[in-house]
């Protein structure tokens, strides 16, 4: 027992002289992290110290300086701080050890200073509402997590069926086969390849986005749907992918998350068309466009609701409509001609328009697809 | 001429002056035995001159110019070379590979084995060593082992060969091969230096005998013509010694342990050859034998640790079996023949090592608790009653030298009530002081009317200790007999199997003992 | 004198380790002492981050004891990772599907389920290792990969949430919950039990007849076997044991922040217990206090990852370089020795007088 009290003692005594030897930079340090933490926005805190109490925000994501998801939020809190005036502290974590995302989101929420936390993730839902029951004063945002029963969180997603319903869109014209000279890898065969990760309606909703992009212009078109069972692994989505290829399939995609290295892997070998579902897997040579969900519009819609003051509880999802979801096609080799970009804006501005209400689910494809049409004639798009 | 001079050689480790202002020399051809107790500093002091250690004080010279040993590496450079009480050999590996590591003849940047073959043959054979340098080492026995050792050192040029302990697992005739050896390298002109408890051997071999005591040079320049062994044990031990502690039962009783007929396969080797013997009370039974004839095995089947394929072991009337637990708890005590691997736990503090084997008798533990102030009370007794030199009861069992350690394996065996003691090799590597006194615990247990098995691959020792002894070979006995009855060199022939006692005189003994 | 050593050996791996990484902190522009500091405050700044040093150190409490107590025996579970996982996903299952029980009795039950299923997995290893002589840190590792998978397919499959995006399983109740000591805190009664467990094991170790065994078989096995200590039966109870105290810090994860099985949320503990082990010498009241040091480091971490944009990571560096200084002891005797010799050599010659003057507090 001794032994332990004299453990105990010396740790303390330990990091007692730690504190010691950094007591003089502490101030030092403190003020330098006030100018840090408002950096971007430093001249507006700065040039208007008397006014208003400035807007805090609090924000977490997944660990940054992954090329992707993380980074793109991150960009988007940067651009919404050339747009609004706020200030921030931003943290990051991995967003699947629950424990620590829980207890970084606490530290915030227990700070009480913040006029909204924003945390950017897929699988943070539990520790938020967790946080979200013990904090009911403070507003919380999510992106792409979702948490409905709490009054004082707010939820931003995708609608999921938008994503795709664009690169369904241009996958549809494309397959028609008049634009072997652009895309000399279609044929004219009307199949398509398509995985996805697991059969859960979040899944099947953007898979039936795309599909209805496809029918909407080419109901003709065979899309072969595979359910992989796993979002890691590559090897079946691509055994999957070159079958389809085999078959005449000449643009391949899914949602599979890692299976879209096998699916591109297929197509390099097989020689077909990949659309993948972020830009880090877009390959130039090989891509179509990209279906993008734009997480930094994401941080952005919910930056401006900390700031305009429009929070509102449950879930709110965005679409076409405001840029959340979109076609990407930056970093692409083909060029379109002026005809598919009218087709593709038509689509889209009828989705936005609110004309077009794209189907959730799988079975109601076939219906939607007797019923909702775009005639390609009207912009002289080529068919083969 | 000397070949290496050692001035005022000091080195403290904690606690401990192990090596106080030593002067040292070596002539050339020359073997000097290093003289001293356990703890005198002798094998420090060699290390120092081998590069283990580095001296906190003073100056090597090796022929006469200053030299920095700062690892073993200089020192086989400059052609001094060790072999250690606990040999430096893999196993594994051929007597070859072992001779030529770290010295490998090269053919670009391969080893050119068939040079090195050819080169260890003829080492091999300059010596008349029986070895084939392709034999794996774990197949060789350990007197065979150390000639590998010895090897390894020529191999490398010795000029300087130190030897610690050479003697301490060997039968006579070993020894005496060896003693043949070193005669003959010094022959040759290799400077020799023999770390050694033993008077016998340095009186023999010695051209001139070094005695340290308790890191201090006491004397280093007696003849072995001039003095005697009494005088070298009092210059080791600072006192008189009794040499000859024979002392023949008084009063032995009815037998106590009969074995009869344990025979035991292992491997396909046949290691117990139906073994038959009694143990009568206060009577202490010598098994004598070349070390891998079966000792070890008889040791575990007299103590539990292995299950013999036929045979039964009986004590008092009562028909032991089962492991070592059951056999502890049937009256036997256990002294095992490796204190450091088998008999201690080296990490763990006295009181820990005490309680082996006791731990579930009411003075330790009580309904699966320890009795902490009864075991520290026990341990203090044992310190006290066996002398074992330590502080405290919870020091680490490491931190005692060898023969305190035996003591407090001894100490552990005797304090608690039991009616047989089985004991190997009680003393070894163990000073002489420290020999003395175990030895009379040992008769004071047997006085007490008790049994006693003792195994030892030391005959002096045997030969002195037992009332009645067994010679082992090849898994059987070829001798029962009392020491009275034969010569030391008789015996010595039976141990190599060079002679066999009639099978049917065997038999009517070990009938008539137990008729007794 | 021996734990004084030990001891001193982990204060001066922290101190050296604190040290090598301030360099690295300087060499890569920021500065320590304003790290440092904050780390400090980070930690010690009010009562919400003590109670958030406690709630770090608890699941490292658990794995540091559980690789601490197979240690005493010289088994080396680098599977403690699969027992927590194993841990975390039977209470899960006990805390969400067992029904009508009060409080009490279903936070019991579910740590005890948990803990058998644990003891389960350190019985299957100790199993492969002494039947097939089988090596066990391969086996180990082998079974954290398994159990990460299992858990993964469990979170994703059969077990997984109604409704949910992400692979986790159903809620616990809330009469399986542990009890908050701190309210909005994520410090649990958790702690209590792990440093419970943590003297029962002290007490075990040191106090009973199965605990010596277990010292006897980790230090010799020969020699207990020699007077009967059979090594075989003590690796069973020391590897279910191990596996118990693996398992039960796993579900009070679950039960005391998760709340629920989540796919990858119980990941990386299992290994950083094994340096909460080194760091207290494998002493079991030694691994409460350092649990509760890599608790303070990481809640000082937090506050840095949170108020800075400076790397939060070197606080990872910390705990790895204490443990390379711990794994090897010559290290810090070298720098010792090193500023000692100096020490002696910059001080006026008088060794006589000066050495007892050193010697005398210690003895």
């Amino acid at each position: 027992m001794k032994k332990a009290l004299v453990t105990l003692v010396a740790l303390m005594m330990a990091l007692s002289f730690v504190a010691c030897a950094a007591a003089p930079a502490t101030q030092e340090a403190a003020a330098a992290t006030d100018a840090a933490t408002t950096a971007p926005d430093a001249s507006a805190a700065t040039e208007a110290p008397a006014e208003a109490k400035p807007i805090k925000i609090a924000y977490t994501s997944g660990i940054k300086g992954d090329n992707g998801y993380n980074d793109e939020a991150w960009q988007g809190l940067l651009e919404a701080a050339e747009k609004y005036d706020f200030e921030y502290v931003s943290a990051e974590c991995d967003n699947t050890d629950a424990v620590a995302t829980e207890s970084l989101i606490r530290g915030y929420a227990e700070d009480g200073i913040y006029d909204a936390i924003i945390s950017v993730g897929t699988g943070i839902s539990s520790p938020i509402s967790a946080v979200a029951a013990d904090y009911p004063e403070q507003k919380f945002i999510i992106i792409d997590s979702y948490v409905d029963d709490v009054p004082n969180v707010m939820s931003i997603g995708a609608i999921d069926a938008h994503q795709a319903f664009l690169s369904g869109v241009l996958s549809g014209i494309l397959t028609l086969g008049g634009y072997q000279d652009i895309a000399p890898m279609t044929n004219d065969k009307g199949l398509i390849s398509y995985c996805i990760g697991m059969d859960s309606p979040t899944q099947r909703a953007g898979a039936v986005g795309y599909m209805a992009g496809v029918k909407y212009v080419n109901p003709d078109c065979v899309i072969n749907y595979t359910v992989i069972g796993s979002f890691s692994d590559p090897v079946t989505a691509k055994e999957v992918t070159s079958n389809n290829i085999s078959l005449g399939a000449d643009i391949c995609t899914g949602n599979c998350g890692a299976g879209a290295l096998g699916i591109l892997e297929a197509c390099k070998e097989s020689g077909a068309y990949f659309i993948s579902t972020s830009p880090s897997t877009t390959d130039p040579d090989y891509s179509i466009c990209t279906s993008l969900k734009r997480v930094n519009v994401g941080v952005q819609l919910a930056v401006a609701a900390t700031v305009e003051n429009t929070f509102e509880s449950g879930t709110h999802r965005y679409g076409l409509d405001t840029g959340y979801c979109e076609i990407g096609l930056d970093n692409i080799k083909i060029q379109y001609p002026a005809e598919i970009l009218a087709a593709l804006d038509a689509a889209r501005q009828a989705v936005k328009d609110g004309t077009l209400v794209l189907p959730s689910d799988i079975p109601e494809l076939d219906t939607w697809a007797a019923s909702n049409h775009l005639d390609l004639a009207q912009f002289n798009v080529k068919v083969s | 001429m000397q070949i290496i001079a050692m001035q005022n050689i000091c080195k403290t480790f904690p606690g401990t002056k192990a090596v106080d202002h030593v002067n040292f020399s070596l002539g050339e051809g020359e073997i000097i035995s290093l003289l001293g107790e356990n703890g005198a500093g002798k094998t420090t002091l060699m290390n120092i001159l081998y590069g283990i250690h580095q001296p906190d004080e003073g100056e090597i010279f090796f022929r006469g110019e200053r030299v920095q040993i700062k690892r073993p590496t200089d020192a086989i450079d400059l052609g001094i070379c060790m072999v250690h009480q606990h040999f430096m050999l893999a196993p594994a590996f051929s007597i070859l590979d072992n001779i030529i590591v770290g010295y490998e003849p090269k053919r670009g940047m391969f080893v050119d084995r068939r040079k090195a073959l050819k080169e260890v043959q003829a080492l091999i054979d300059r010596f008349g060593f029986q070895l084939n340098p392709c034999t794996k080492v774990s197949e060789l026995s350990v007197g065979e082992q150390q000639r590998v050792e010895i090897l390894k050192a020529l191999y490398r040029n010795a000029k300087v060969l130190i030897l610690d302990e050479p003697t301490a697992v060997l039968a006579p005739k070993e020894v005496d091969d060896l003693l043949k050896m070193l005669q003959s390298l010094r022959a040759g002109g290799t400077s020799i230096v023999i770390i050694t408890h033993k008077l016998k051997e340095t009186m023999t071999i010695a051209d001139r005998i070094v005695v340290l005591r308790s890191g201090k040079l006491i004397c280093d320049d007696v003849r072995p013509a001039n003095t005697n062994e009494s005088e070298l044990a009092r210059l080791m031990i600072g006192r008189e010694i009794n040499m000859d502690t024979r002392r023949p039962s008084k009063c032995a009783g009815d037998v106590a342990l009969c074995v009869r007929n344990l025979s035991l396969t292992e491997n396909g080797i046949c290691k117990l050859r139906n073994i038959s013997f009694s143990i009568r009370k206060g009577e202490i039974l010598g098994v004598a034998g070349v070390e891998g004839n079966g000792q070890t095995q008889l040791l575990e089947a007299l103590t539990g640790l292995t299950q013999v394929d036929a045979g039964e072991i009986i004590l008092n009337d009562k028909r032991i079996s089962g492991d070592a637990y059951s056999f502890i708890q049937n009256g036997f005590a256990h002294v095992p023949e490796d204190r450091t691997t088998m008999g201690l736990m080296l990490n763990l503090p006295l009181t820990d090592n005490a309680i082996l084997g006791h731990h579930t008798q009411p003075f330790a533990s009580r309904k699966g608790l320890l009795r902490k102030q009864e075991i520290t009370a026990f341990t203090n007794h044992c310190i006290e009653k066996f002398q074992v030199k330590t502080p405290n009861c919870s020091v680490l069992a490491r931190a005692l030298s060898g023969g305190n350690q035996q003591k407090l394996i001894m100490a552990r065996a005797l304090m608690v009530e039991s009616e047989v003691l089985v004991v190997a090799q009680p003393v070894r590597g163990i000073d002489v002081s420290a020999t003395e006194y175990i030895h009379d615990q040992i008769f004071n247990y047997r006085d007490k009317g008790k049994s006693v098995l003792l195994v030892s691959a030391d005959l002096d020792e045997v030969y002195q200790m037992s009332d009645r002894l067994v010679v082992l070979y090849n898994g059987e006995i070829t001798l029962e007999c009392k020491p009275s009855d034969y010569a030391k060199e008789e015996i010595g022939c039976y141990m190599l199997g060079v002679r066999k006692q009639c099978p049917s005189k065997n038999e009517e003994d070990g009938a008539a003992a137990v008729q007794k | 004198m021996r734990a004084l050593n030990k001891f001193k050996i982990s204060v001066l791996s922290l101190f050296a380790a604190l040290v090598i990484v301030a360099i690295v902190i300087w060499i890569s522009g920021y500065s320590p002492f304003d790290i440092y500091a904050r780390i400090f405050k980070g930690a010690f700044g009010s009562k919400m981050s003590i109670a958030l040093i406690f709630s770090e150190a608890t699941p490292l409490m658990f794995s540091g004891l559980a690789f601490a107590i197979a240690f005493k025996a010289r088994i080396i579970n680098v599977g403690v990772e699969s027992q927590m996982i194993m841990g975390a996903l039977v209470g899960a299952i006990a805390g969400a599907y067992i029904h009508g029980l009060p409080h009490m009795a279903h936070v019991t039950l579910t740590l005890l389920l948990a803990g058998m299923s644990g003891m389960l997995i350190g019985f299957f290893i100790c199993f492969l290792k002494v039947r097939f002589h089988a090596q066990e840190v391969v086996i180990c590792i082998m079974m954290n990969s398994i159990l990460l998978y299992v858990g993964s397919y469990l979170a994703n499959g059969p077990l997984k949430a109604v409704g949910a995006g992400v692979a986790q399983t159903e809620t616990i109740l809330e009469t399986a919950k542990l009890t908050k000591l701190i309210p909005k805190s994520q410090l649990t009664t958790g702690f209590l039990i792990g440093a419970a467990i943590a003297i029962a094991l002290a007490f075990i170790l040191e106090r009973t007849v199965l605990g010596y065994k277990i010292r006897v078989a980790g230090n010799n096995r020969i020699a207990g076997e020699t007077y009967g200590i059979q090594a075989t039966k003590l690796y069973y109870i020391t590897f279910m044991l191990s596996g118990f105290i693996a398992a039960i810090g796993g579900s009070v994860l679950t039960q005391g922040v998760i709340m629920r099985f989540s796919d990858g949320a119980v990941s990386g503990y299992g290994f950083r217990g094994i340096s909460v082990a080194a760091l207290a010498m494998y002493n079991p009241l030694g691994v409460i206090f350092s649990s509760t040091l890599f608790g303070i480091l990481n809640a000082g971490s937090q506050a840095v990852n949170r108020t800075t944009t400076i790397p939060y990571e070197f606080v990872d560096v910390i705990q790895v370089m204490v443990v390379v200084f711990i794994s090897a002891p010559q290290i810090i005797q070298a720098v010792e020795k090193f500023f000692g010799d100096r020490l002696k050599k910059a001080l006026p010659k008088r060794p006589a007088a000066a050495k007892p003057d050193q010697e005398l507090p210690r003895a």
